[in-house]
């Protein structure tokens, strides 16, 4: 059973009258369960290919599966939907809302969900992570690797399929960078699908499968 | 339930978390809301006032006058008569002449020019005026045409400084005039205009002043009516009036308190919706105001609504948030322009008190009527940014910074 099935995606962007492809093609099927990461040189299509998998944005053509669901068929809040039940999402960045405490931050996910007692879980998943002292602090008094603990801690609220990682430890030092892809692959002996985007072949490693892209297009994919 | 009040909670952290834009963006709706509440609450005692002075005059005054026909170049004639035969409606209370009659007033040591006026016992009920010191005329003085008067305190004080003016007499009219009574005005009838010539005022039997002056000029006749009657007075009166006799026809017009003071109230109705539709554009400007902040807030949060779209919120929930938020500024806006309006309506008589004489009637039904309109036009204004907001797209919200 496949978790991801791509047939023939691409993804162009319009720049004035010109169409700018940026995937090409693209076929790639990903099973439950497993540790992907995808490498590629910055503007090689890898962080197109994750807003892709994390249906952020549909393909121009081809033919994207998200379990039984056909990304092209789903409505807007079809698409929101899916978000908010299948995929957790950790940035390099962060993005977290500065105005939010960390448990606000956290329980966002679940509002949109609409499930109960969001709070408490959020509570729960940031003591787990070692937050128990920072959960009323905002993110711009939390250190960075802090802050992506809060924001995998807001990836995992919705109990996820998959937990989709773009440059996570991109802003970080090694040692926290180190920290969170020990909770990565704590995750996936938990049974999560771990997608992990990065630019350094060292942190890709980590996975077991490893996909490369180059110029919108798989050039090589080990597993 | 639980998503409203989710927005709500949103709505007032990011309220919080951008204070002084928040401030600056509702000032607009606080001056537009207090300038509604303020003209409304002016216009509403301006109008509690006119009703109020009318009720003291009561509601039931009717005059009578003559009119010059151009055809036949005859012009009505009032006098006792007629007042006899307006009496004799059921629904008349009473009915006197109006007299422009200023004549010399003597006592033994001042001389002085007063207004003599034409009465009966029913004259000071009908006219909301009490004797305050001394009695009314009786029935037995008018009978036996009796030379006694009742007057004003002011000419009292004026003619008499130093004694009582009971039993005193005053002369005029070429008789010997014995003061029985004096009166006082209420304070509803002391226009400014008038003031003078009602304080320096004779009241005397009509019978006796018909008798003693061979040329008395009634100018109109004021008729009291039983607010009760329901019945068409104007052409019961000008029957009356009229008679039997063919050549008084046209000759005679009835005036009608009550439909002048409903003409009057009408105009003051059309000049406050005026004012108000003025004050509501200054809401109006408040309004766009709030949208171009909202704009401005929508485009610095574009991140935030990227992470929100990412973390699962649908289109509806962003649109839902950004006019939960709008909503909220401008209630609190109309919330601190009800006090602001309040407040200037109630300054505004003390501090210009020549030009505001009448104070504000502050009533509940404007804070809710202003309030509720507050909170709908924060929907309305908001309602542009708040789809421009929804309809960013997920990914390119999350690249931008």
């Amino acid at each position: 059973m496949f978790l991801y099935e791509l047939a023939q995606v691409s993804k162009e962007y319009s720049l004035g009258d010109r169409a700018v492809p940026v995937l090409k093609n693209i076929d790639l099927q990903i099973k439950k369960g497993e540790f992907v990461s995808i490498v590629g040189p910055s503007g090689s299509g890898k962080s197109t290919l994750m807003q892709l998998l994390g249906c952020l944005d549909i393909p121009s053509s081809g033919v994207l599966r998200i379990g039984e669901h056909d990304v092209l068929a789903l409505s807007d809040d079809q698409l929101a939907s899916l978000r908010c039940r299948t995929i957790g999402f950790v940035f390099q960045s962060f993005h977290l809302l500065p105005s939010y405490d960390a448990v606000s931050n956290v329980s966002l996910a679940s509002t949109y969900r609409g499930l109960p007692q969001g709070r408490e879980r959020a509570l729960q998943l940031l003591k787990d992570l070692g937050l128990g002292h920072r959960l009323h602090h905002k993110p711009n008094t939390l250190s960075g690797g802090e802050k992506q603990r809060v924001a995998i801690a807001r990836a995992m609220i919705n109990n996820p399929e998959v937990l989709l990682a773009d440059e996570p430890t991109g802003s970080l030092d090694q040692q926290n960078g180190q920290m969170i892809l020990d909770l990565l692959e704590q995750f996936h002996r938990q049974g999560k699908t771990i997608i992990l985007v990065t630019h350094d072949s060292h942190i890709a490693a980590r996975a077991h499968r490893l996909i490369e892209i180059v110029d919108g297009q798989i050039q090589t994919d080990h597993g | 339930m639980d998503k409203l009040k989710d927005g709500l909670h949103i709505a007032i952290v990011n309220l919080l978390a951008n204070k002084t834009r928040s401030f600056l963006s509702i000032l607009g709706v606080v001056i537009g809301i207090a300038s509604v509440v303020t003209i409304l609450a002016m216009t509403a005692g301006a109008r509690a006032d006119v009703i109020k002075k009318v009720n003291a005059l009561g509601l039931s005054l009717y005059q009578v006058f003559s009119e010059y026909d151009e055809k036949s170049f005859r012009s009505g004639e009032l006098d006792f008569q007629d007042i006899q035969n307006l009496k004799q409606l059921h629904f008349v209370v009473t009915a006197f002449p109006k007299l422009n009659f200023f004549k010399e007033i003597r006592s033994r040591h001042k001389t002085l020019m007063g207004n003599i006026v034409g009465i009966d016992p029913s004259y000071f009920k009908a006219k909301n005026l009490t004797v305050v010191e001394g009695r009314n005329v009786s029935p037995v003085e008018i009978e036996r045409r009796a030379t006694v008067c009742l007057v004003s305190r002011k000419l009292a004080e004026t003619f008499f400084p130093e004694s009582d003016p009971l039993g005193q007499s005053l002369f005029f009219s070429g008789n010997r005039w014995d003061i029985i009574g004096l009166y006082n005005q209420e304070e509803a009838r002391r226009t400014r205009n008038k003031r003078s010539t009602q304080e320096m005022e004779i009241l005397v039997p009509l019978e006796t002043l018909l008798r003693t002056e061979k040329e008395v000029d009634f100018q109109s006749l004021e008729v009291h009516v039983n607010p009760d009657f329901k019945g068409n007075v104007k052409e019961e009166m000008l029957a009356v009036m009229e008679g039997q006799d063919p050549k008084r026809k046209g000759l005679y017009s009835v005036w009608d308190q009550q439909e002048y003071i409903q003409k009057r109230l009408e105009i003051d109705r059309i000049l406050s919706l005026i004012m108000t539709i003025v004050a509501s554009i200054s809401l109006l400007v408040g309004g766009i105001g709030m949208m171009n902040v909202m704009l401005t807030s929508v485009a610095e949060r574009t991140r935030e609504i990227g992470i929100r779209r990412a973390v699962g919120a649908r289109k509806k929930d962003i649109l839902i948030q950004f006019l939960i938020e709008s909503s909220v500024l401008s209630g609190i806006g109309g919330f601190l322009g009800i006090f602001l309006g309040a407040s200037t309506a109630r300054a505004l008589p003390v501090l210009f008190h020549k030009v505001f004489q009448v104070g504000p009637q502050l009533n509940p039904v404007f804070a809710l009527i202003s309030m509720v309109s507050a909170v709908l036009m924060g929907g309305i204004f908001g309602l542009y940014p708040a789809i421009k907001a929804s309809r960013l797209s997920a990914a390119e919200a999350l690249r931008s910074e």
